[in-house]
């Protein structure tokens, strides 16, 4: 075969006139010996780390601010987060956090939505808003020589966004449209029916809007869950990292956030207690035609402060948490049945959660479920082995290290600290405290907080193929068959197999 | 729980900065030695986290592959996990994640990517494990059979059951390209995967995973001199098994617009995807549609998410630009495609003077590119996809892995690791002038593919109908 393409030409041709000239100067060393391939190097000792030093403060309205000075690069990550998320929001106004954080960029007083993005433009970066189950952060990054606009710009989205009424419209249609091509995603289905699922009642069981409630989204909606929320002192912070002197983020945040920004009388979210399982449960979300299952298994969990947090941190990561884990090396390198598996805790304000998430073909799926339920019972009953246990500690250490490279990293981390109210050295003690614990407190966590005989376990696939490997896995098991939009169409036993 | 007006500070430990100087980003140093069987390696300190990256590159990706053998590339590099002869089965990560590191690796139409982040003491490890896969590597017929396994559920999760998935990793390059070398995708089929034998391993292993074929980046918490005789000793006793002979990527170019459309079981929504064949990398239009495909596509500020999405509410989302789906301008190599997918509404008004909505959708795509041809871009708007694509470049300069892998594919795509410090003008420079001729040239109605992907059940038409299933 010829080669006819010029510029592959020219690129090959290059590489080996390079090639040749380093020959030369390597040619000259001759004295190297190979290393023998045959022996595992020794390694030394861990370098010392220690995260960067942060600056914590407090205005005189409540808003707390977090600056941390990093060089690195010429960069600046700033996130203000306040509580206002989801969990907030009654089941009728399912949505309207995400709507609020969606429109915050949507229109100020002074600037339209396009002004905005533009404005975020000459500084290097974009505006946009998240709403997850606790917070509502608003997270911008930009050119640090630029920092004075980009406060000016954080401070009109998050002050005084005005909804417009066009911007609210087409929201709307919009997130109507996206729902429905969310109900095409199995992952969506899935975390929305789990989470329904385990926390029953409680708020932390909304995790996706209605053609209902997107609804009855309106400008006074917004305008009213903004004024309620928006408040320094419900919890607010203010995180800035980046290539920035101390003194002016501290004058910046007192000239955008300070006097204008009034204080008032955050919300109380209601806390219902969440459904107590009595049994294992299997719910299978009907997608006629799936070429996988996607599987999500869990029961509810911790919180970050928990005593045990990191030992069932430890207990995770032997089980699922990375890819030398037992369920990879299982259910992936043994048996084929899936890309990936893993399990892990959403440490959540006030009401965690633990599971394990899949994909496997349809035609495993009851060997699969049956092969996780193995392992989750071998974790409890089995003893930890001091070999996973150190390869679980030193994972979860080097992990922590390595999830600091970037400004917007440092920033998530500690904002993550701020948020639910961890020592101010948390980060500091974290790799220690993941050192300090034992195979025995793993294998404690693991069986107070892993409970397969009672747990939640939503299967999204083709409920023809699938449902009667899962009636047979173990007889007695509820079974209850529901369709994309969360109706529920079938259940076992007595009646539901085969009635669709 | 107020923290009170009490200033507290943590810690002082200061964090060094990267060269800078006046240059529109920070300079990433490195040097580069070549051993005597070939390999090429680029070295660069940075001792800001006690963190480092060892990454490997080697020129071969899907487009390599024979027909009859599609998706072998890919498959080669999950097999690069499983084993070799001193580090069987398991050892690889056991030891890279068991030392607190991490470690991946992808395959692309050009290239296969590896690498390895970990703790800064274990470099040692790192260098004995990539070396011992290159020298020895120890593929099983059991892990054969497993990562076949692994590899389809790889493929039924990315693209069978995924809503679009089909299009943008099965259509788009089957549509856009007619030799197969570039048509046919790099996931490959079920059918040529099962067909995998050890001979074919080997033989792949020979060809393309030799030395003089591959680039290893060092990157962060090493010093360069030992970490120079380290690599020397671990990776020079690997034989010199020469040069391959790339295979025939010719793309004949397309003369007439070409309209396709197929059915997606699991999209709700319809999706319209447009493609044309780009430029040569060396070529100053390569420079001219990355900032094009800016300007059209990236952030609520674009062309086209500012027509499509907000002024004429019938698409919910637009993304796109030179290189997508499969790349994007950093990793560019011809024959590739200048591409958008949009995704619409189902229930738009009929406009006057078109016949559906994927021809509105059409429609308003040539006409932003029109504008551009006949009317320029204004300098504001210019400068601000500038400043976006400065800061973003250094935003991709932040972490050891995205260093390695941008000093790497320098070596690989430009000839010169030091590209990675001075491509960034090159964008930067990019002038209204160069946008309109490279559109005018390069995306037209002849040259482009069109392809409508309709939600539903139906027969799916596309490169091989049986899999959609």
């Amino acid at each position: 075969m010829t080669l006819l393409y010029p510029f592959r030409k020219v690129l090959l041709c290059s590489l080996f006139s390079l090639g040749m000239l380093a020959e030369l100067t390597v040619a000259q060393q001759t004295t190297i010996a190979p290393a023998d391939l045959s022996a595992q190097p020794a390694v030394g000792q861990v370098s010392p780390y220690h995260p960067p030093a942060s600056v914590q403060d407090q205005l005189p309205n409540g808003l707390r601010l977090l600056v941390v000075a990093d060089h690195r690069f010429p960069l600046v990550s700033i996130r203000l987060a306040v509580h206002a998320g989801n969990a907030l929001v009654p089941p009728a106004d399912a949505g309207l956090a995400g709507a609020v954080a969606a429109l915050l960029t949507a229109g100020t007083a002074t600037r339209s939505s396009l002004q905005i993005a533009q404005e975020a433009d000459r500084y290097g970066g974009a505006i946009a808003a998240t709403a997850a189950p606790d917070y509502l952060t608003v997270s911008t990054s930009g050119l640090a020589n630029r920092v004075t606009p980009m406060f000016q710009l954080l401070s009109q989205v998050v002050l005084h966004p005005t909804f417009p009424e066009e911007e609210v419209a087409l929201y709307k249609q919009n997130a109507l449209q996206e729902l429905m091509a969310e109900r095409a995603q199995p992952g969506f289905l899935a975390g929305v029916q789990f989470n329904k699922l385990l926390y029953g009642d409680n708020p932390y069981a909304v995790t996706a809007p209605t053609e209902e409630s997107i609804g009855s989204i309106s400008r006074t909606t917004l305008h009213r869950f903004h004024d309620r929320t928006f408040l320094p002192n419900n919890d607010a912070v203010l995180v800035v990292v980046g290539d920035v002197r101390v003194s002016v983020i501290r004058d910046l945040a007192q000239r955008y956030f300070g006097d204008t920004w009034k204080f008032g009388q955050p919300p109380q979210a209601p806390f219902l207690a969440p459904p107590v399982p009595a049994a294992r449960h299997i719910f299978i979300v009907d997608r006629p035609g799936s070429a996988q299952s996607t599987i999500l298994l869990g029961n509810l969990g911790i919180t970050r402060d928990a005593p045990d947090y990191f030992p069932l941190l430890v207990a995770n990561e032997v089980l699922g948490g990375s890819f030398n884990s037992r369920l990879v090396a299982d259910i992936r390198e043994q048996r084929g049945y899936a890309y990936g598996i893993g399990s892990a805790n959403r440490p959540q304000l006030k009401l965690g959660s633990w599971f394990v998430s899949t994909e496997v073909r349809t035609a495993v799926t009851s060997e699969a479920l049956k092969e996780i339920l193995r392992q989750l019972d071998a974790l409890r009953e089995g003893a930890i082995t001091a070999t996973e246990l150190d390869q679980a500690k030193n994972y979860l250490a080097g992990s922590f290290i390595r999830n600091l490279e970037t400004q917007a990293q440092v920033a998530d981390q500690f904002l993550m600290t701020a948020l639910y109210h961890l020592p101010p050295n948390y980060l500091e003690t974290y790799v220690s405290r993941v050192l300090a614990v034992t195979a025995a407190e793993a294998q404690e966590a693991a069986r107070r907080h892993i409970r397969p005989s009672t747990a939640t376990i939503v299967i999204v696939g083709d409920a023809r193929q699938i449902e009667l490997g899962l009636v047979n896995l173990q007889p007695g098991s509820m079974l209850t068959i529901f369709n994309d939009k969360g109706a529920q169409v079938g259940m076992f036993p007595p009646s539901g197999v085969g009635k669709r | 729980m107020r923290l009170g007006l009490l200033t507290v500070i943590l810690l002082a430990s200061g964090l060094p900065t990267l060269a800078q100087s006046g240059a529109d980003a920070p300079q990433i140093p490195f040097t580069q030695f070549t051993l005597p069987n070939g390999l090429r390696v680029i070295l660069s300190e940075d001792h800001s986290l006690p963190v480092v990256t060892e990454s490997m590159l080697f020129n071969i990706g899907g487009r390599q592959e024979h027909p009859g053998r599609s998706g072998f590339a890919h498959l080669f590099e999950h097999l690069m996990f499983e084993g070799s002869e001193h580090a069987p089965k398991g050892v690889f990560d056991h030891l890279v994640e068991g030392y607190g590191g991490t470690d991946n690796a992808s395959t692309h139409e050009d290239y296969t990517f590896y690498f390895e982040t970990a703790p800064s003491n274990a470099l040692p490890l790192l260098a004995w494990l990539d070396a011992d896969r290159l020298a020895h590597l120890d593929v099983t017929p059991a892990n054969l059979k497993n990562q076949i396994s692994v590899v389809e559920e790889e493929k039924r999760l990315r693209v069978d059951n995924e809503p679009y998935g089909p299009l943008e990793y099965l259509a788009i390059s089957a549509q856009s390209f007619s030799n197969w070398q570039n048509a046919h995708p790099v996931i490959g089929s079920f059918e040529d995967l099962n067909a995998a034998t050890l001979p074919d391993v080997k033989a792949f292993f020979d060809a393309y995973y030799a030395p003089r074929n591959g680039v290893l980046a060092i990157v962060g918490d090493m010093d360069p001199v030992q970490t120079r005789g380290l690599i020397t000793r671990y990776f020079g006793q690997i034989p010199d098994r020469g040069t391959i002979v790339p295979v025939d990527t010719v793309e004949p170019p397309r003369t007439a617009e070409k309209h396709v459309t197929m059915h997606d079981a699991h999209a709700n929504l319809p999706a319209l995807a447009i493609a044309w064949q780009g430029p040569s990398r060396d070529s100053p239009d390569f420079y001219a549609l990355t900032m094009l495909g800016e300007l059209l596509f990236d952030g609520e500020s674009s062309r086209l998410y500012q027509s499509l999405v907000k002024t004429r509410k019938v698409a919910l989302s637009v993304d796109g630009g030179l290189g997508f789906p499969e790349a994007d301008y950093t990793d560019y190599r011809a024959p590739g495609l200048f591409s958008g997918l949009v995704i619409y509404k189902n229930n738009v008004p009929r406009v006057e003077g078109t016949t559906s909505t994927e021809d509105l959708v059409e429609q308003l795509i040539f006409r932003e590119i029109h504008d551009m041809v006949a009317n320029g871009v204004p300098a504001e708007e210019l400068d601000r996809a500038r400043t976006r694509l400065r800061a973003n470049w250094i935003r991709s300069e932040q972490t050891t892995l995205d260093r390695s892998q941008l000093l790497a594919l320098s070596a690989l795509l430009n000839g010169d690791p030091g590209a990675a410090n001075t491509e960034l003008n090159k964008y930067l420079q990019v002038k209204s002038s160069d946008i309109a001729r490279a559109a005018l040239q390069y995306l037209t109605h002849p040259r482009a593919t069109v392809i409508v992907d309709l939600p539903g059940a139906q027969p799916p038409i596309g490169p091989s109908p049986k899999e959609l299933r």
